[in-house]
């Protein structure tokens, strides 16, 4: 009896242990779908005025991206080195240029057609999804996109997204630490200069 | 066929918004900076003053199907370089398809003006030698940025010289010279900044610093190109989620 239940213990871990990742990656792919057809249907809402959508397009993607995980890893080796003060005025910075441009960028969708093909998982609360979008202001072709979606406070959250092969945080990394490095090492030069961008932003450092 | 346009613009763009690096500054994989960013800031006045100006006027008098058959027949041109990488790579699957869309486009599709594979499920790919070098274990070594032809990478720019002999263009001749392979490149060049005009200038505009912005996009896309555009999930950077926690 009690090798009995051994067994069937054992097999219900095996299961649950085999199943979560695909669970997790399951929940990352309804994620993306739930996510962009909410940022979709706001952009092609008429009913809307150009600020009522702005306004709820930027809830969407707070509610879609982690920008503080963004900002500290688009800081790169820098992160490490910046005090809590110069990190929250940069994550400040930043998420309001990430807003302004991601805001700019996709006002010229809504029609469009997002489709999920797979998704495959690094590890247990970090999978990448593979979208295609099509029709509306695409001209006819079809771009894949990829979402990197990790697992953060126990729910899925997007924090790189990968377009024609570029990682957009991974860039934004790029960008981000050339300011910096070319500035000392001095982390609010960087706040500064995305401040810069935003209209929104106001920087007193 | 991934759109690999960004780059290819790239090819030609520069603009310098800072000062060359310092000793101190320089980044790895880019011991040559401040050679790199003068060759940056050269490629960018080229650009601007030559380049930019053909391409618009190529733009402005030849109407979007005829540039759409330019740029198949210049793809259909190239279909033997990318056989022979894609050989060399061992990739069978994907060298079957640049023979079949060889053989549907130059036929059916009236000398390969016409993409007639592409509708047909076969899409086109890219593959070069310094892609080829790559999947045979080679480093990619410093990144190079090379008069008038963009970046590059030192195994890419040695990766030129094969392609150059797997090109059917590099042995023909219209009286004594290489007539149709300098065409062909030059017009080839043209159609793609043309592609690109209001892409790179958005990339000028918004870019932080330009040189920084190219090089990143570079080594991006060419990774991607290597992997034939799947994400190697292992590779990929992690993320510190400890400070939401």
């Amino acid at each position: 009896m009690k090798i009995k239940s051994i067994f069937a213990a054992s097999v219900l871990t095996m299961t649950a242990l085999l199943s979560s990742p695909v669970l997790a990656s399951e929940q990352a792919v309804s994620f993306v779908q739930d996510k962009v057809a909410q940022m979709l249907s706001i952009l092609s809402d008429s009913s809307l005025n150009e600020a009522q959508k702005e306004d709820k397009f930027q809830q969407q993607l707070l509610q879609t991206a982690d920008v503080n995980v963004i900002a500290r890893f688009v800081l790169g080796k820098y992160a490490a080195k910046a005090n809590a003060q110069e990190l929250e005025k940069f994550s400040y910075a930043f998420q309001l240029y990430a807003l302004s441009v991601y805001q700019s960028e996709l006002s010229n969708f809504g029609s469009e057609v997002f489709e999920v093909k797979n998704s495959e998982e690094r590890r247990p609360g970090d999978s990448v999804v593979l979208t295609t979008i099509s029709g509306g202001s695409m001209d006819g072709k079809s771009e894949e996109i990829k979402w990197r979606v990790l697992e953060i406070k126990g729910t899925p959250r997007v924090v790189d997204v990968e377009i024609s092969g570029v990682w957009l945080s991974q860039h934004q990394r790029a960008e981000i630490t050339g300011i910096i490095t070319k500035n000392g090492g001095d982390v609010s030069a960087a706040s500064k200069v995305l401040c810069a961008r935003s209209s929104q932003c106001h920087y007193n450092g | 066929m991934k759109y690999r346009l960004p780059v290819l613009i790239l090819l030609v763009s520069g603009t310098v918004l800072g000062s060359c690096a310092s000793r101190a500054n320089r980044v790895a994989g880019d011991p040559l900076e401040p050679m790199n960013r003068v060759l940056f800031d050269f490629n960018t006045a080229m650009d601007k003053t030559i380049l930019i100006p053909v391409a618009k006027t190529y733009q402005t008098i030849t109407p979007k199907p005829a540039r759409n058959g330019i740029r198949n027949f210049l793809g259909n041109l190239g279909s033997p370089v990318i056989l022979a990488n894609d050989l060399l790579q061992g990739e069978w699957k994907r060298a079957g398809d640049t023979i079949g869309r060889f053989a549907i486009n130059t036929t059916v599709g009236v000398g390969g003006l016409f993409d007639v594979a592409k509708r047909n499920g076969l899409e086109r790919h890219n593959e070069d030698f310094g892609q080829t070098m790559a999947v045979a274990g080679i480093g990619a070594g410093p990144y190079l940025v090379l008069p008038l032809l963009g970046p590059s990478s030192l195994r890419d720019t040695f990766g030129r010289f094969p392609d150059h002999y797997f090109a059917p263009l590099t042995y023909t001749q219209f009286n004594g010279k290489k007539t149709y392979l300098t065409t062909s490149r030059v017009v080839d060049l043209v159609d793609k900044r043309a592609r690109v005009l209001k892409l790179v200038k958005k990339l000028r505009q918004t870019a932080f610093d330009e040189y920084n912005s190219v090089r990143d996009l570079y080594w991006q896309t060419r990774k991607d190109d290597i992997a034939n555009g799947h994400t190697q999930i292992e590779s990929l950077p992690e993320f510190d989620i400890s400070s939401t926690e």
